[in-house]
């Protein structure tokens, strides 16, 4: 091992510290390193295939002789299948039916059917016959926590209680103490590309092309599923239009292996629209009860959350993570959740699970609790978040948004139009780790080839890849040619808890260190023959700091005679560790801080109270962000020099989405001078905040 | 309106409309300059003769009701929403899909702005994406922030590029006023 002192920190906040780090390996790269390729802007090396429609998703993939399988869906939040008749229509090959089952959600598969063609199969589906029993359901949390049991074993689950300190002396020191019920919606995850799947079997085994988050994960489920042996199943997705973490779980590609080695003929499953809301995962709905104790001082004495969540019928993974600890470490502090479980779709994990639902709440009380005691909600954050990189955050976010602009007292712009600013902090992990395996190769011919077996959702990781191969052997990131998305292919991470890039790329610097050393081994004067080389992720080392932080600040136009929220700009301040590719990295950024916004002023699944189906199953109905809601977004990658692993990388998919709710909600309250509780932010509840309605 | 092409169904008035189907029944389509000839079910949607029925995957099916432009593809030159129209109803009128914007190998300069602007993510709805763009900028070279929102409203992009899009739209606009297409 080799002891380094390596300059981490960020600017006006660096500092030193020392790490052990293997001899051989490559030297980690500091604050002072002089890169040539990285942290510059570099468009998608395989934007051409983007571009020119030639990049294959799982929709696109067409086999010689394939079926197309439709899945026949339950109409009712809860019901026990009778008879299922499917009518004899020519071309139909196969029909499934789950006679007797109990569906717990309006989406539950009752039955599924097989044919030549996706018309012929929609066709038979929507013919079918099917008798059910209706049973007594529950679609929204209230309806859960106080009517009676629709689920065995109760419809709460046992309530988990952590806390810290001793929040009744916390009470007792605050100058104000308030209690507020803070209420967020279930949000689908609506990927433009359906969860879809074909399957191919042969002797041999199986290929699947699937939509999915986790080439490699996929293969294990699917292995298993099929009761397989290892070996047998190749799960392959070039290209993956958007998981947001709901892509991990292999039951669409599983589906169609099944019916594929049982019809033997290659089987697609395309899910349509409203089965993607109603069956393919959610951001799930919360109630979180705060109340909370501030000092004349403006630091927080106490804070006890009393949260429910719903995970849907499933249960489970239901808690807003309400990221208190961490992202204000308060002395008295004490959460209890609740799962609860209701008839509706199962939620899966969604960019950031539990942050921006816990952070709305968080966030929205900590203004209002500064407001109380008569300080700028700024102030009150800086006196109570440890973090260097956030303070040093919330003053570059308040310069950029022109926070002296916001309106004070709340609410004192005249006329109908009111103009507001709100900001928020927010905190994530991210930072990745071993296993990630790198092939690397030197071809005959001088060029290079670099193999993972993770795969790209859409942030960029192929060119990722490139950009840290390209920096250490002294070439273009084009001229590096990257494998990805496919379960033969070394082993790489599922794309979740935005470890994919913090992952894979310490391995590709690895390889590439390592073909550097046998190239110069072997000459460089004649490249001779094909050199393969493999790196390992090494073990991470001594980081500057744990977690990544960031802060948004949200400036908005409320219409208080429509009830209209327009937001305007968003400053959008987030620690990105080292930069891989600024393109790419500002893309993210965008895209979580505009999902942020489709959040809190636009997306509800809603049920149906009477019979429990899904009322927005589409997108004209569910609405989501489009061209004219989108505001101009100051992007300021805020570099932190990191240390923890070679290339000093944070992840960055899911820690811009985290703020971007709460900053909007808090700039509304500050035009209109009255506090929306609850999410999204509609008009009729910007109106009825105002008592307009 | 002449009926355009064997198949079609002709409302002109006075005329019975032919009785076509429920069974396969001959389509042609000229897509990308290419004439595709195919056996369709007479109610299979454009997207779908060009997805299912041909090897034109570039448009997606995404919402299916043409709220999203994930299926767009240019008509007589127009932006459609091709999961709102019958197959049998192009027959005759030029189809532009995302395949055949490149020409000779070269990207168009639309595709080119949307390279150098990263303006996508996942990459599903850039063919809609560019289609509108292309349409857009025929019908205003010059479009302002504003117009360019509206022009693209009918597109959704589920990872939110849109800011790099609207960048995207306006290089390619200076870029194709300065050296307009011969």
């Amino acid at each position: 091992m080799a002891r380094l002192r390596l300059k981490v920190g960020f600017v006006g906040g660096y500092e030193e510290i020392e790490v052990d780090v293997p001899d051989d390996g490559p030297v980690p790269w500091d604050a002072d390193s002089k890169l040539a390729v990285v942290s510059k802007s570099h468009p998608r090396i395989n934007a051409a295939d983007i571009l020119t429609g030639r990049a294959r998703f799982a929709t696109d993939i067409k086999r010689r002789g394939m079926l197309y399988a439709k899945i026949l869906r339950c109409p009712y939040g809860h019901a026990k299948v009778g008879r299922v008749t499917v009518p004899d229509i020519a071309g139909v090959r196969h029909v499934e039916k789950k006679e007797g089952k109990e569906c717990f959600f309006a989406g539950d598969d009752v039955a599924i059917v097989v044919a030549d063609t996706q018309e012929i199969a929609e066709e038979a589906g929507r013919r079918a016959e099917v008798d059910y029993e209706i049973l007594p359901h529950a679609v929204t949390m209230e309806d859960a926590i106080e009517g009676p049991g629709v689920f065995r074993g109760g419809n709460r689950m046992r309530a988990q209680t952590r806390d810290e300190g001793d929040v009744d002396q916390g009470l007792k020191e605050a100058a104000v103490v308030l209690e507020r019920t803070y209420k967020t919606q279930a949000q689908t995850h609506s990927c433009l590309e359906p969860h879809s799947a074909v399957a191919e079997f042969n002797s041999g085994g199986v290929t699947v092309w699937t939509s999915t988050q986790s080439v490699q994960g996929n293969r294990e489920q699917i292995t298993e599923a099929l009761d397989l042996s290892a070996g047998q199943v190749r799960v392959i997705a070039e290209y993956v239009g958007g998981g947001f973490g709901s892509k991990f779980g292999a039951q669409s590609g599983a589906t169609v292996a099944e019916l594929s080695r049982k019809l033997d003929a290659p089987v697609k499953l395309l899910p349509d629209r409203a089965e993607e809301h109603a069956a393919n995962g959610n951001r799930p709905p919360s109630i979180q009860k705060v109340k909370a104790g501030i000092r004349k001082d403006g630091v927080v004495t106490a804070w006890i959350v009393d949260s429910y969540g719903s995970g849907g019928y499933a249960g489970g993974g239901g808690g807003p993570a309400n990221p208190l600890k961490y992202l204000y470490p308060f002395t008295n502090w004490r959460k209890t959740h609740v799962d609860v479980r209701i008839n509706g779709g199962a939620a899966l994990p969604f960019r950031a699970p539990g942050h921006p639902q816990g952070v709305f709440a968080i966030e929205s009380m900590i203004d209002e609790l500064a407001a109380r005691v008569g300080m700028d909600p700024l102030e009150v954050r800086k006196k109570n978040d440890t973090s260097p990189v956030r303070r040093a955050q919330f003053d570059a976010g308040a310069k950029r948004i022109g926070w002296s602009r916001r309106a004070q007292p709340t609410g004192s712009e005249q006329g109908p139009l009111k103009h507001g600013i709100g900001m928020a902090g927010a905190t994530w992990g991210g930072q990745g780790g071993p296993p990630a395996e790198i092939t690397a190769v030197r071809h005959a011919d001088g060029t290079f080839e670099f193999h993972s077996g993770a795969q790209d959702i859409g942030t960029g990781i192929r060119t990722a890849i490139a950009v840290i191969a390209a920096e250490e052997l002294g070439v273009r990131p084009a001229d590096i040619k990257v494998k990805i998305g496919d379960s033969d292919l070394p082993y790489g991470p599922g794309s979740g808890g935005s470890v994919t890039a913090p992952s894979v790329l310490p391995a590709v610097r690895e390889a590439a260190h390592k073909l550097k050393q046998e190239i110069a081994k072997q000459g460089a004067g004649a490249p001779g023959g094909k050199i393969t080389v493999t790196g390992s992720r090494p073990e991470d080392f001594r980081r500057y700091r744990g977690g990544v932080a960031g802060c948004q600040f949200a400036e908005v136009e409320v219409d208080t005679e429509t009830g209209m929220v327009r937001v305007l700009k968003v400053v959008a301040v987030q620690d990105c560790g080292r930069i891989v590719n600024r393109l790419t990295a500002e893309s993210q950024i965008q895209g979580g801080v505009l999902q942020g916004i489709s959040y809190a002023l636009f997306e509800e699944r809603v049920l149906d109270r009477q019979k429990g189906a899904m009322l927005n199953a589409d997108f004209l109905n569910y609405k989501i962000l489009g061209p004219r809601d989108t505001p101009d977004i100051d992007v300021v990658l805020f570099e932190v020099s990191n240390a923890g692993n070679t290339v000093g990388l944070l992840g960055l998919g899911e820690p811009p989405t985290v703020p971007t709710a709460a900053a909007v909600a808090n700039a509304v309250a500050n035009a209109i001078g009255a506090r929306i509780y609850e999410l999204p932010i509609t008009p009729d509840k910007v109106l009825g905040a105002l008592n307009k309605i | 309106m002449a009926a355009a092409g064997a198949g079609r169904v002709s409302a002109e008035a006075g005329e019975a409309p032919e009785a076509l189907g429920p069974g396969p029944v001959p389509c042609a389509l000229s897509v990308n300059g290419r004439e595709v000839r195919i056996e369709i079910e007479p109610r299979v949607t454009l997207l779908r003769a060009l997805r299912h029925y041909s090897d034109y995957t570039g448009p997606k099916e995404i919402c299916d009701r043409g709220a999203c432009g994930g299926c767009t593809v240019l008509l007589d030159g127009k932006p459609v929403a091709s999961c709102m129209m019958l197959a049998l109803d192009a027959q005759g009128r030029p189809i532009t899909t995302v395949e055949g914007l490149a020409r000779d190998g070269k990207l168009h300069p639309v595709q080119e702005a949307f390279k150098t602007c990263d303006a996508y993510q996942c990459g599903y709805c850039t063919p809609g994406m560019l289609l509108s763009t292309v349409a857009l900028l025929k019908e205003n070279p010059a479009p302002s922030l504003d117009e360019i929102k509206r022009g693209l409203e009918g597109n959704l992009c589920r990872c939110a590029a849109y800011n790099h899009i609207f960048d995207a739209v306006q290089m390619a606009a200076k870029k194709m006023s300065a050296s307009p297409a011969k």
